[in-house]
């Protein structure tokens, strides 16, 4: 059972991204409203906020994290066609009781794109401080600071072209039975009926190719997720378009030696609506989706080695109240706010129907 | 008036975006529109035409620019068509000379004024809304001047006080009065008629205002700033702020749609090629965008009052008529929401609060409920009405149903795991100690399934040898066990199966292939054979068809957390043969048979299929009974089923168990790569948790070089002297070479030296027993030597 706790965000237009630090511990909103606001999580598990500051001269898309060995180091990116890497500066405390402050300072714009920037995301750490970006041109920037002391330097490293505007992007965790880096990517474009979705490999001439397209997903890409990868044979990612997919990419050598992917997706339309987001757990024994009509689904996979959504979590009632006074940082809702499940799925034989 | 209507009636034709290059060297830098709306004036640095707008494209009428004529009086910054008389053109040129032409003279004697009066560029032209004579123009010189048409010379002059006027602006409500902004920030308006001191002055931005435009209908203004905002004035009485707009550059032009109150078009002057058109509700997120130029736009006009056509004119030579419906609207496309999964199970959830219009209609009747107004049916109406909010899913304590002891049963999964990483016992004992503490742990969190394994590995390796009689001894553990099956089925070798099953003593609902249940040998593992105890009391529940339950690793049952109907239904997760039903209709052959007998398949390897699932699940554990084979290696089995619990997502276990059984996992054939994978996991996992003790035991006793290593990466500390703040690094202990002194090792709290923890201040380089430091940064904040602001947490 989820119980539902509502935090009053208070920004002032859409959301696009929440994004938990590699701890859980800390949380971080982006709005359209042109602001970042960092929340830490306190002991009683309220969500405060600690930060709060107008990052961008446009919608913020998407935020990320880095690995905490890096410090902690969000980056961001915007309609104002670029992205911003901050870094959190403790200053000394004022006084003994006092926590000391903190306060996020821009430490680089990447301003290399001619169009809105619509997907960043930090590389797997051991690749090291590195960076992937998007653009509505369809551009993939790849930058990397070589010294992991100075967030000031982030020289690209790799531009890859492509014919398609780009929404998102998703680096592989793991090279796990694969012999290189894989990065996929998405397009929203909706024009043309085309694959959707983009996988590229980090070749041995030390340059990103584009290996595979997924034609099977010719629906607009909103969202993609490597999933993390304990040891499997196989890598999955999730695509959130139309429907929700759920991709196995596998590693194959050929006879002539040549490797190659084997991919095949898998398409689920439970949602009935688009889905705009998709989350690993970090084993990939879990799932979720969100679809526009604000239901998380929750997949696992059963016994068939299949994926099947195994709740549905929506929580009603649970809208902000508009008096100005009631706007206090977390705000407990009452009853109204439990949440709801909806069953999915039938069960046409009556022997299969569970008993209690 | 009569045309608007025509357009409107030939809707259709005119709703595409039309474009037209026209001309090839310079470019245009502003345009207007005749009263009638179906001709376009361009004005450029070497271009003054007028086209005229059809339909499908657009035509020459008249070009202003002939090859002679290329003095600097025709470089025109701004063009103005006069309200009244569709042949008169007024243009501003980049020399300050304002030029009135009549279209319907030829040749030379179409430029019908020269006013060369501006001592510096001239920004902007316009003409009188109410009074078709009158034209007035603002320069860089900080001057505006008016001009009736009629006269040779300027009629009035206007000193704004700034070094530039760059636009000016007659307001549709008061006649007389202009609106004028200039590149000191500031918005002057002047009522014409008196001349000597503008009627109100204030500071619109912090940076030059390059445009301005009156509402049609409301007194409001808006104004564009190299600030990269727009900001909407209301004009009654003193200027108050409205809105503000964040644009993504410097705004060059700024223009009211017709029809929408609060729709506005702006263009940038660099960096941004996009016309956008904003909802001033919503500041920060264009309602629409054209993005057709490939270089800076320079003039954009609504074409009369058609809210649905936007001409405009760019750096690129080009024109452009865009059908709003050809426009991308950003907002559709932005993610409108936001999910992220805490490895603490909790799911923060950002999601729009207000309609889109899609969700309107799906959900109209939910969101009438919270805002109280009528449906909305104009989609551009909604736009306005963005916000989300962050819903917290927080995981409540796992399912109850499956924990043996109540004490485990309010813990979330991730409590598990961090139980079992703090208690489990990797080393230092023997192994058969270790299995069982660990089964014990494994239990107590209600990991079943690892508990199994931990018993099996007990069992199987805790003595060096794998021989006859172990295997006998093994197998004899089953011996009175309540239903045995039997299975032997080669294929099935590399996988374990964990089934539970219906126990068909307790249901005739069976499906008829769970018969063969009936008459097969359950089997009631009890406490006494090591084996996990399920107590056959305990099978109270009934339980779904042997078909259609399928166990599942206990661990993911432990933490799937849903109700538990719709789990049963369908979140059961189970791994096991890809193919159930057959294996199952195998095991029916073998049993109908004789299970006893000697089967003629001698040859095959036994294999034990394991595991009672959880204890007080009625469990069915598959074992071969077969004849006595010499020796039983169970290796392979052994390895395969860590490799499913990694599979499944118990990496702990797995990688538990290997550091566990030393020397004796060299037995198992697992890849190496994959054990790193593990590793790196695992670690990674205990990270995440911050359990860095944990996480460095692991590293410590990794057999893998490269996890072992990951220990003594960054592991030497550099220090300071107290006195000097030299660096120590070549002395030998607390020792400064450089002062002779071993001040540093000294305690700055009680002096004396310091032996065993030693807490001391990066910055500063001094500090001292590690108790005395707390007892001291308990009260101060400063160093006690030096007064540093050292930070102590």
């Amino acid at each position: 059972m989820f119980e539902v706790e509502l935090i009053s965000a208070d920004h002032k237009d859409v959301i696009h991204d929440v994004a938990f630090d590699y701890y859980g511990r800390r949380m971080a909103t982006c709005s359209s409203d042109q602001t970042v606001k960092v929340w830490d999580e306190d002991e009683k598990g309220n969500w405060i906020e600690s930060s709060n500051w107008k990052a961008h001269s446009g919608s913020i898309w998407r935020i990320s994290w880095a690995h905490p060995e890096f410090g902690q180091v969000l980056v961001t990116c915007s309609f104002d066609r670029t992205a911003s890497v901050w870094e959190e500066i403790v200053g000394e405390k004022v006084a003994s009781l006092s926590t000391p402050s903190r306060r996020w300072v821009r430490r680089m714009t990447l301003d290399d794109s001619r169009t809105s920037v619509s997907d960043v995301k930090f590389a797997p750490k051991y690749l090291g401080l590195m960076l992937a970006t998007t653009s509505a041109d369809g551009i993939i920037r790849i930058y990397e600071a070589p010294d992991i002391m100075n967030l000031t330097q982030w020289p690209v490293l790799h531009e890859i072209a492509n014919k398609l505007p780009l929404s998102c992007i998703s680096w592989n965790t793991s090279t796990y039975m694969l012999s290189s880096q894989l990065l996929a990517a998405g397009s929203d474009e909706t024009a043309t009926h085309t694959g959707k979705v983009f996988i590229f490999a980090y070749s041995e001439t030390r340059k990103w190719v584009k290996t595979d397209a997924i034609n099977e997903i010719t629906q607009p890409v909103t969202d993609l997720a490597f999933a993390p990868n304990p040891g499997r044979t196989f890598h999955m990612l999730a695509v959130a378009s139309k429907d929700l997919y759920i991709v196995n990419i596998r590693g194959v050598t050929d006879a002539s030696a040549n490797t190659k992917l084997d991919i095949q997706a898998t398409k689920f339309s439970d949602h009935n609506c688009p889905v705009w987001r998709v989350c690993w757990n970090m084993l990939a024994t879990m799932l979720i989706s969100t679809g526009d009509d604000g239901c998380v689904r929750i997949w696992r996979k059963n016994y068939t080695k299949d994926w099947k959504c195994a709740a549905v979590i929506k929580a009603e009632g649970s809208y902000p109240s508009y008096e100005p006074s009631l706007n206090s940082p977390v705000m407990t809702v009452s009853a109204a706010a439990t949440a709801k499940y909806y069953k999915k799925g039938s069960i046409s034989n009556p022997n299969q129907v569970p008993w209690h | 008036m009569q045309n608007v209507q025509d357009w409107r009636e030939r809707g259709t034709e005119d709703a595409n975006t039309i474009s037209m290059r026209i001309c090839q060297e310079g470019h245009a830098n502003a345009l207007a529109l005749n009263r009638e709306c179906n001709q376009i004036a361009v004005a450029g640095r070497s271009l003054l035409k007028v086209y005229a707008i059809y339909s499908d494209g657009f035509t020459e009428v008249c070009n202003m620019r002939g090859g002679k004529n290329q003095n600097l009086s025709y470089s025109s910054n701004d063009v103005a068509w006069s309200s009244l008389d569709s042949n008169i053109l007024a243009t501003a040129a980049t020399n300050g000379v304002v030029s009135v032409w009549d279209l319907s003279r030829f040749g030379q004697k179409k430029q019908l004024h020269v006013y060369n009066e501006h001592e510096r560029t001239a920004h902007t032209v316009g003409f009188d809304i109410h009074d078709p004579h009158i034209l007035v123009s603002g320069s860089q010189d900080g001057t505006i001047k008016q001009f009736d048409i009629r006269n040779e010379k300027s009629s009035y002059t206007y000193y704004s006080n700034s070094e530039s006027v760059r636009d000016v602006k007659f307001s549709p409500h008061m006649q007389y009065v202009i609106s004028a902004v200039s590149e000191n920030g500031t918005v002057q308006l002047w009522d014409l008629r008196k001349g000597d001191k503008s009627i109100l002055q204030f500071t619109a931005h912090s940076g030059p205002v390059y445009t301005c435009d009156w509402h049609p209908t409301k007194n409001w203004l808006a104004t564009g700033s190299r600030d990269k905002q727009i900001k909407i004035w209301n004009m009654d009485g003193k200027a108050s702020l409205e809105h503000t707009i964040h644009t993504i550059a410097v705004v060059g032009r700024v223009k009211w749609r017709p029809d929408r109150t609060y729709h506005i078009a702006s263009c940038a002057l660099v960096v941004d090629y996009s016309i956008h058109v904003w909802d001033i509700r919503r500041p920060y997120i264009p309602f629409a965008s054209f993005n057709d130029h490939t270089n800076v736009t320079t003039g954009i006009a609504w074409k009369g009052d058609n809210s649905q056509l936007l001409l405009s004119t760019s750096k690129d030579s080009t024109i452009y008529r865009h059908a709003f419906k050809d426009a991308s609207r950003p907002a559709l496309k932005a993610n409108a929401q936001g999910a992220s999964l805490g490895h603490r199970g909790d799911i923060s959830f950002a999601r729009k609060i207000k309609l889109t219009p899609t969700e309107t209609i799906t959900h109209g009747s939910k969101i009438n409920s919270f805002v109280n107004r009528r449906r909305p049916t104009n989609t551009d109406e909604q736009f306005h009405l963005a916000q989300s909010d962050v819903c917290q899913f927080i995981l409540k304590p796992s399912y109850t149903g499956y924990s043996v002891e109540e004490e485990t049963t309010h813990l979330k999964e991730h409590e598990c795991f961090i139980g079992c990483a703090k208690e489990l016992i990797l080393c230092g004992r023997k192994l058969a100690d270790m299995c069982e503490q660990n089964a014990i742990v494994t239990k107590k969190y209600g990991k079943h399934n690892a508990t199994t394994l931990w018993t099996f590995i007990k069992v199987l390796y805790s003595s060096t040898e794998f021989s006859k009689q172990k295997y006998d001894i093994h197998r004899n553990s089953f011996s009175n066990q309540k239903s045995v099956q039997s299975l032997r089925r080669p294929a099935q070798i590399a996988n374990v199966h964990e089934v539970l099953q219906w126990d068909s003593n307790q249901n005739n609902d069976v499906a008829s292939n769970d018969d063969s249940v009936d008459n097969g040998m359950h089997l009631d593992i009890d406490s006494s054979n090591g084996i996990v105890g399920v107590g056959l009391g305990s099978i109270k529940q009934n339980y779904p068809p042997f078909g259609s339950v399928i166990l599942s690793e206990t661990q993911i049952l432990n933490d799937i957390t849903f109700d538990n109907f719709d789990l049963l239904r369908e979140g059961f997760i189970y791994v096991g043969p890809p193919d159930f039903s057959k294996m199952h209709s195998h095991q029916e052959t073998a049993l109908h048979h004789d299970v006893q007998a000697a089967r003629p398949q001698l040859d095959l390897k036994p294999e034990s299929k394991d595991t009672p699932p959880s204890s007080n699940m009625p469990s069915i554990l598959k074992v071969n009974t077969t004849p006595a084979i010499p020796i039983w290696e169970p290796h392979q089995f052994v390895a395969e089923s860590i490799m499913l619990q990694g599979d499944v997502g118990d990496v702990q276990t797995s990688i538990s168990i290997l550091i566990a059984m030393g020397e004796a996992r060299k037995l198992l054939q697992i890849d190496d790569a994959l054990v790193e994978t593990w590793f790196q996991t695992y670690i990674d996992q205990l990270h995440r948790y911050q359990l860095w003790n944990e996480a460095c035991k692991v590293m410590n006793l990794s057999w893998l070089r490269s996890v072992r290593e990951l220990n003594q990466q960054s592991t030497s500390v550099h220090t300071n002297c107290g006195e000097c703040g030299r660096p120590l690094g070549s002395s030998v202990g607390w020792y400064c070479q450089k002062c002779k002194s071993m001040q540093s090792s000294k305690c700055s709290v009680c002096g004396l030296i310091v032996r065993g923890l030693y807490a001391w201040c990066q910055g500063c380089s001094h500090g001292g027993h590690l108790e005395h430091i707390m007892d001291y940064f308990g009260n101060h904040f400063k160093c006690p030597k030096c007064g540093h602001l050292c930070e102590y947490n």
